[in-house]
């Protein structure tokens, strides 16, 4: 069993960077891209504190020597040969995927209210369709209106307010990518950045955070960019009977 | 301490976020092993999640202690070992998500 930390250029990892156990990195390079992987942690890598800082390590590592595109925690593959059929088979979704990151880091922010939002009182909750207040139906679904009509507004300003937050920092960025926000989060979002604009980048994220006094702006990184890769055929050939096999969930 | 607000605890969100939600997926079973870690992931999680989703995972919001640790990442910072014993599985009750993509 291998495990993968990252596809990347086909050029050798900086010398000292070791992977899980100490293990040494090899490079399986094949059509102009590459992946760099070491012997698996038996039976599979436990997403230990100590495992999850490794895999982030040999990522950020790896950078130094050209384009990176991180594996997602956790994979693990039959063997080399099982990896190589990946890369070829992929490899014309992987090259402009290590061009368009080549250079650049990735920034997250998140940003949230630091209280929640006040809203005026809602004397009707929309599941209390016999309420007592309800004089008449009409009455009724006037009310109900009303609320429709101010949930939306609201969800309004929040699409407005991320969109005002999201602009500044994506002038900066070459790339950007944003998630919908889950809970109650104003904006979630992850930016490919030159190394160069990183300070100017978190100025912006300052700036905006000083500008709202409601709320907190959150940037982290510089990460490899986990946001910005391509999704890949996973299909196993049918005529590749020489490769190893994919296999085991363990305990599945 | 010129920092963004909350840097420390949400570095530790995003790597996780980054680690197990993104990333090139290469095998259809990427496996996690520890229970544990399902719960340091999903306790960081709701700390900027809805009740909702916590409920529905089942975890527990941890005690702004669990995350003290000195190691987490803050903004535009190289990246510096995370302590394990700051994040304490055992603080959290055990329950595992059910994996993600792969069937019995």
């Amino acid at each position: 069993m291998i495990y993968v930390y990252a596809l990347t250029d086909p050029v050798e990892p900086p010398a000292g960077l070791r992977g899980f156990d100490d293990a040494p990195l090899s490079v399986l390079a094949t059509g102009g891209v590459a992946a760099v992987h070491s012997a698996a942690p038996v039976p599979s890598p436990e997403a230990t504190a100590a495992h999850l800082w490794c895999h982030e390590t040999v990522a950020e590592g790896l950078m130094e020597a050209g384009a990176v595109l991180p594996a997602r925690f956790g994979t693990t593959l039959a063997g080399v040969a099982t990896l190589r059929a990946l890369l070829e088979r992929n490899q014309r979704v992987i090259r402009p995927a290590l061009d368009r990151v080549r250079g650049l880091v990735e920034l997250g922010v998140r940003v949230r209210r630091k209280a929640p939002e006040v809203d005026q009182p809602v004397e009707c909750s929309p599941t209390e369709a016999g309420a007592p207040g309800a004089r008449s139906g009409r009455d009724y679904l006037l009310r109900r209106l009303d609320q429709v009509q101010s949930e939306r507004a609201r969800e309004d300003r929040v699409q407005a307010l991320a969109r005002d937050l999201h602009a500044p920092l994506a002038r900066v960025a070459r790339h950007a990518q944003r998630a919908r926000p889950a809970g109650g989060l104003v904006l979630q979002a992850a930016y490919l950045v030159t190394r160069a604009d990183v300070p100017r980048f978190v100025d912006r994220a300052r700036q905006l955070d000083a500008a709202h006094d409601d709320l907190e702006v959150l940037c982290t990184g510089p990460w490899p960019a986990y946001s910005f890769v391509p999704e890949l055929d996973r299909q196993s050939p049918s005529g590749d009977a020489g490769a190893d096999r994919d296999e085991g969930v363990p305990g599945g | 301490m010129s920092q963004l607000p909350a840097a420390r605890d949400v570095s530790a969100v995003e790597l996780l976020d980054r680690l197990l939600e993104k990333g090139v997926v290469l095998s259809g079973d990427v496996t996690i092993s520890v229970a544990g870690v399902d719960l340091i992931y999903l306790g960081l999680r709701v700390l900027l999640s809805s009740a909702e989703t916590a409920e529905r995972f089942g975890a527990p919001v941890p005690s702004s202690a669990a995350l003290e640790g000195d190691a987490l990442r803050s903004v535009a910072t190289d990246s510096s070992p995370l302590d394990s014993d700051a994040l304490d599985p055992d603080a959290l009750t055990p329950r595992r998500t059910p994996p993600r993509d792969s069937g019995p």
